[in-house]
């Protein structure tokens, strides 16, 4: 589970109001009228004798009970505001993978790995501070715009979805917010839910409720819904290099997102090419011939144990496709001599992974590049950068140059001196 | 991708040369321009604009193909085979000091040079290497050279003739490296095949010498140099063209990276 902090962000959350419902105000002087009197004289000395029948002095007693007013209301608690407040750091995103991009925005997949109603961890942590604490309500509405502090709003006109509701019995207790109920909006949750392709912005609101009565609010604008993956790249072209596919491809002409962030590569040994119509739905490269494998289908979200690559770059137009260990980000062995079925998916900003493109074929084969002709010809060179170690050529070569050339720079040096103090001799000669 | 300039044949590394070395040899000023930008900057009480002179730095390219392929004597050809006979374009900056002053001859200092190319192929089908395959095969060559500079600007300065000799010669380092697509290349250690695999990248070390020809560029605009000189601190626009010898193998112990061509560019002496 990864513990999300705040960081160097500028957070918009903000304290937005704090409703001055004055519940424990001063005591009134009608509650102090209803303290037991005093019997009459009570202050006198004890041997002091009491004259019942002397007459009531209503000036001492007033100012008796003035005091007495004053005592109370200086020990009791002063008027209290209610207040509910979010800091960044008692607001966190838990993933089972961290994410270091747009820490605090959805994606499908933590739309997917919801943990109330996913196959995952994905929550979102909530600890806020409450004031006070009490038989209210702690409430958290969703928007996209509307002002869900406003009760018709939030209750009529469902342009608010309630994604939290429990009693505010103590501060500073954690909260869980699914993710799924979030991207929801506010429509029952289905297996579909995940998979629909939207961008919008969102606004939580906490809010501390005495029955309908808004005690206390704030919001939190920094989490975004982003399901919506960019649209796969076409006129794929897939070639078998050393253990390797090298792949080429052209960008979408339709580019639907603008948070493109690069592309994964997906593949399935078996690969097998079949004739059809080119342009046809799992067509590769416009050729006429297609191309299946394995649990890869165009146009379907990709299986993520068939990664055989990727790259972070959305201007990519090749990439490389190899076993893991070799390049990054690869699950699927590769080997010279299977034929493979190749797809590519694009990625965005927050990891969404799109939609599979067509599939092509490639096969990995020996090939004869520079370094390895070089050596079977009998080459000398190769190693690494660190050849100048102690005692070989480079490292004597090296040597010797940076000798010669700083006793160089030294007689030059000289030289000039030489040369100025002469000059300055002959001037004054 | 074959960014190589394949097809040279050595006829041409000659006429290119000779043809360069002449056309800036008719781009020279006439001598009263010569004579007017010298007095601009040397004329008793206009001395003072000018700023002193302390070294000069160039900008440079040239064709360059390494001699890889001498290594075996004629029974491999190894280079040849990946990227063929053609060149490709070397980029250069150099950096000289002007320690010395000779008079009535030139300047003479040390000077660095670091230069960069690179040969993008694709790696040839082992069932068939007629065929290329679509996995490339690239190298880097980044030479950096010490280099002792001996400028002759006498015919400039005395006898108003826009040009000035030069030549150079020090000693070259060069870093290189293959790649294959997935990163540095590799293969097995001959010596010891179970062992780590020897990468393709190396240090070659030799030697450099080269000579040229500067074209003096200050007589064309000389009130334009001199606003230059006192605005920049540039006291000498060239233009030159030189041709260089390197022999680059760390002695026969490492992978050839000199070559035998020339090489034109921009020098501005401040």
């Amino acid at each position: 589970m990864s513990d999300w902090h705040g960081g160097p962000r500028t957070w918009a959350l903000e304290q937005t109001k704090r409703h001055s419902v004055q519940r424990a105000a001063s005591p009134s002087l009608s509650s102090q009228r209803s303290l037991p009197s005093l019997p009459v004289g009570t202050a006198c000395a004890p041997n002091q004798r009491v004259h019942s029948q002397a007459p009531v002095q209503p000036k001492p007693l007033a100012m008796v009970l003035l005091g007495l007013a004053l005592v109370v209301g200086l020990w009791a608690s002063p008027a209290e505001a209610q207040s509910i407040k979010v800091e960044p750091s008692q607001y966190r995103f838990k993933r089972d993978v961290e994410r270091p991009n747009y820490p605090f925005w959805i994606s499908r997949e933590d739309c997917l790995r919801d943990k109330k109603h996913g196959d995952g961890e994905t929550f979102i942590e909530v600890q806020p501070n409450l004031s006070p604490v009490g038989n209210y309500a702690l409430q958290v509405w969703v928007a996209r715009g509307a002002d869900c502090t406003d009760n018709e709003i939030r209750l009529t006109q469902g342009s608010c979805w309630n994604v939290l509701d429990e009693i505010a019995l103590v501060n500073n207790k954690i909260y869980e917010i699914s993710t799924q109920e979030i991207v929801a909006g506010g429509e029952p949750i289905t297996d579909d839910t995940c998979d629909a392709q939207v961008e919008w912005s969102t606004t939580l609101y906490f809010l501390l409720l005495d029955g309908d009565t808004v005690l206390a609010s704030t919001k939190w604008s920094e989490t975004q819904v982003d399901t919506k993956a960019p649209p796969p790249p076409v006129n794929i072209t897939a070639s078998g290099g050393d253990n390797a596919i090298f792949l080429a491809w052209d960008a979408p002409l339709d580019q639907q997102v603008i948070d493109a962030q690069g592309f994964a590569y997906y593949c399935a040994g078996g690969g097998m090419e079949v004739m059809g119509q080119a342009g046809a739905s799992g067509l590769g490269g416009g050729t006429g011939v297609s191309c299946t494998a394995g649990n890869l289908t165009p146009d379907d979200y990709p299986d993520e144990s068939t990664r055989c690559g990727s790259t972070g770059s959305p201007s990519s137009r090749s990439g490389v496709v190899a076993s893991p260990g070799v390049v990054a980000d690869s699950v699927v062995p590769i080997a010279n001599g299977n034929t493979y079925g190749v797809g590519i998916a694009a990625l965005d900003r927050v990891g969404n992974v799109g939609l599979l493109s067509p599939l092509t074929c490639a096969t990995p084969q020996p090939v004869i590049s520079f370094f390895e002709h070089y050596k079977d010809s009998g080459g000398r060179a190769g190693g690494s950068f660190c050849g100048l170690v102690p005692g070989s050529a480079p490292s004597r070569h090296a040597g010797l140059w940076g000798v010669g050339f700083g006793l160089g720079l030294l007689a030059a040096y000289r030289l000039r001196l030489a040369r100025r103090a002469a000059q300055k001799s002959g001037a004054r000669g | 991708m074959n960014t190589a300039l394949g097809g040279a044949v050595p006829a041409a590394r000659f006429a290119l040369p000779l043809g360069a070395l002449l056309g800036l040899v008719a781009m020279a000023p006439p001598a009263w321009a010569v004579d007017e930008a010298l007095r601009d900057g040397r004329s008793e009480g206009r001395a003072a604009y000018r700023t002193k002179q302390h070294g000069a730095m160039e900008i440079r390219f040239g064709p360059y193909r390494p001699d890889v392929d001498e290594e075996f004597g004629g029974t491999a050809t190894p280079w040849a085979d990946i990227y063929g006979t053609g060149d490709t374009v070397m980029f250069g900056l150099e950096g000289d000091w002007q320690a010395i002053r000779i008079p009535h001859f030139g300047t003479f200092g040390p000077g660095l040079q670091v230069s960069f190319a690179t040969f993008s192929q694709y790696a040839l089908l082992e069932a068939d290497p007629s065929q290329r395959s679509q996995q490339p095969t690239n190298t880097w060559f980044l030479p950096v050279s010490l280099l002792a500079v001996l400028r002759i600007d006498v015919f400039a300065r005395e006898f108003k003739v826009p040009l000035a000799p030069y030549v150079k010669f020090g000693g070259t380092m060069t870093l290189w490296e293959n790649t294959d697509g997935m990163g540095v290349a590799s293969v097995p250690d001959p010596a010891n095949p179970t062992g780590p695999a020897v990468g393709a990248q190396g240090i070659s070390t030799g030697l450099t010498g080269a000579a040229g020809l500067m074209i003096w560029l200050n007589p064309i605009a000389p009130q334009a140099a001199l606003d230059m000189d006192n605005s920049t601190g540039v006291n000498n626009a060239y233009l030159f063209g030189e041709w260089m010898l390197s022999r680059v193998s760390s002695f026969d112990e490492g992978l050839e990276t000199g070559d035998s061509t020339w090489q034109v560019g921009v020098t501005l002496e401040f």
